[in-house]
């Protein structure tokens, strides 16, 4: 997704969901839902905020070893980028009357790989509009250094205004098919469907949802292997300009399981909307609420930019009897 | 007695060592190091230049039974220039911070003269350790992080030595080529656990020269040259974790490094 559509998209809020550590599980007390200790309740406070919390402008490494995340908003930011690609597509073709259209091979960057384009053009009108949907198909296709393999299906449900200027409101369903981004320290691959909603109102104003009933992404790391869930998971974001910049806002809530968290499952929701002001990489203010079983609470807290309070109630009693405060920067 | 027995023991005057002449030397000078990364396909990730100040502490026996055998305790520092690129790849320059600690065992059991020439060509073997660190200074717009890496190699050693160019001198020049298995790198991530990597195999190629003189009874002084390459595999993907959750993974990709010595030192001859 490139400048205005990751705008639009306020990528916080993709990757918000998707990047996710998550998801999964049932929301009741039971030995699917983890419950919450001394132990594991860093690591789970961790896989709840990164679900929620992952940004587009998190910090840059400088390269020496090569790091790859899995970043599962890559999938979808891949996904939207392609939207780019089927509006020529289709004016360059004549209407017919069958309403598909399919593109030839169409190279990847550096010639490196493919990828094939499908639209079915529902009402014939050679626009990409409400009804349409749009499949990828790539095979080896290197973007931005990473190798796509897999299906993409956009549909759109709805689309006015344009998505590159400053007010529009897009609609879409997209359903990744083992998508997947092939790097070299590993490669992660994501199944399930999104809902996707995009709305500009003003210029750097507007506003972005992104819901799943079940979204897993699995990654693969030399011999380690990461799943991750995420379940009923929906992030609200919106955004407003501040100075030469945009002031963001965000809310979570769902159910989120992964290997990491014992193959378990947690549930986390906002009860204070996290607020990321322009130019800063993390939330100033914010808090959430980690549930895990019998009664098992975290509760967290963004004390400032740079650092966030992890409140633990393990018996379940209403009383946090574990307090400590963490760097933003060693968990998102 | 003990006593006796203790400098018998160190002048080798018993055993294998009987009838070595023993000396120890320290050097310092200059090294022009190089380091380039690239990816799987080839491409330039980064590479650095600078010159770091190196320093070698030595203990030489020579004229033993079984020939000859030294110990070489090396050190080198500095920054070097770092050209390359964030994980966004967007290019980027600064410098890294680098500490190198090396200790060379060395045994040279055969010898035999070069006909006409007057020199000794001696040929053995020599096993390498090397720790490196490396820290890679943050900029504004992103940040760097420390590495830490060990290796062990051996390598088969050429050498030759014998007198000239002037009255008094000596030369000595020595070729040694070899390789070693998978080192470690320990490296922190900002924002991630620390992570321990299995580096890829290396092959190295390691050239000496030095020439030296008579200062005074039991001291010489010793110019030397040395250039070294050594080339590393991509080492393994590993997982990267935070908070001991899965996030992704990273890699040491495969590695290239050269490094030119200028270096002068003392050599005491102990016993003289």
């Amino acid at each position: 997704m490139r400048p205005r559509l990751a705008t639009a998209l306020s990528t916080s809020v993709l990757a918000i969901l998707l990047a996710a550590c998550g998801g999964g599980g049932s929301s009741g007390d039971g030995s699917s839902v983890l419950m919450l200790d001394a132990a594991n309740h860093v690591g789970a406070g961790q896989a709840a905020l990164a679900t929620g919390l992952q940004f587009e402008e998190s910090s840059e490494l400088i390269v020496g070893a090569q790091v790859q995340r899995q970043d599962d908003g890559a999938l979808l930011e891949l996904a939207l980028d392609a939207l780019r690609r089927v509006g020529p597509a289709l004016s360059s073709s004549p209407p017919l009357a069958t309403g598909v259209v399919i593109t030839s091979t169409v190279r990847c960057d550096n010639a490196e790989g493919s990828y094939v384009l499908a639209v079915d053009d529902a009402d014939h009108d050679n626009r990409f509009d409400a009804g349409d949907t749009a499949t990828f198909t790539f095979t080896n296709c290197v973007l931005d250094g990473d190798a796509a393999n897999g299906k993409v299906a956009i549909r759109v449900n709805a689309l006015s205004g344009d998505l590159d200027g400053s007010v529009y409101d897009g609609r879409f369903t997209v359903t990744m098919t083992a998508l997947s981004l092939t790097g070299a320290s590993g490669s992660y691959t994501g199944n399930g469907a999104l809902d996707v909603d995009l709305v500009g109102t003003a210029a750097r104003t507007g506003s972005s949802r992104v819901a799943t009933s079940g979204f897993t992404s699995t990654g693969r790391f030399g011999s380690v292997q990461s799943t991750r869930t995420i379940t009923r998971f929906t992030v609200n974001e919106s955004h407003v300009p501040e100075g030469a910049g945009e002031r963001r806002t965000l809310r979570f809530e769902g159910t989120l399981s992964s290997t990491g968290l014992e193959g378990r499952s947690i549930s986390v929701a906002t009860t204070t909307p996290f607020v990321v002001a322009a130019g800063s990489l993390y939330p100033a203010q914010g808090q959430a609420v980690v549930s895990g079983a019998f009664g098992s609470t975290l509760r967290l807290t963004a004390v400032d930019a740079t650092s966030v309070r992890f409140e633990l109630d393990a018996n379940g009693d209403g009383q946090y009897e574990q307090t400590s405060t963490r760097p933003w920067s060693e968990l998102l | 007695m003990v006593r006796a027995a203790v400098t018998a023991a160190l002048l080798g005057t018993a055993g294998p060592l009987a009838a070595c002449t023993w000396s120890t030397g320290l050097e310092a000078g200059v090294q022009d190091s190089r380091w380039r990364e690239t990816d799987d396909q080839g491409r330039t990730l980064l590479h650095e230049r600078g010159t770091l100040a190196a320093t070698q502490l030595a203990v030489e026996a020579r004229d033993c039974r079984l020939g000859e055998a030294s110990a070489r305790l090396s050190l080198a520092g500095g920054s070097r220039r770092y050209d390359g690129q964030t994980s966004a790849g967007n290019a980027l320059t600064t410098r890294s911070d680098v500490r190198e600690q090396g200790l060379t065992l060395q045994v040279l059991p055969w010898a035999w003269g070069a006909p006409g020439s007057g020199a000794t060509v001696h040929a053995g073997a020599r096993l390498r350790w090397q720790r490196s660190e490396r820290d890679i200074r943050s900029t504004a717009t992103a940040l760097g992080y420390p590495e830490r890496h060990q290796r062990l190699q051996a390598a088969l050693v050429l050498g030759a030595h014998g007198s000239g160019p002037a009255s008094g001198w000596h030369w000595r020049a020595e070729l040694a080529a070899g390789g070693g298995p998978a080192g470690r790198m320990e490296v922190s991530l900002p924002g991630y656990d620390p992570a321990t990597l299995k580096l890829g195999s290396s092959r190295l190629l390691m050239a000496r020269l030095h020439i030296g003189g008579a200062l005074a009874p039991g001291w010489s002084w010793q110019l030397a040259v040395e250039h070294d390459r050594e080339r590393r595999s991509a080492g393994e993907p590993t997982a990267l974790r935070r908070q001991g959750q899965v996030v992704g993974g990273v890699l040491q990709p495969a590695s290239r490094e050269a490094a030119t010595r200028l270096v002068a030192g003392l050599i005491w001859q102990l016993g003289r």
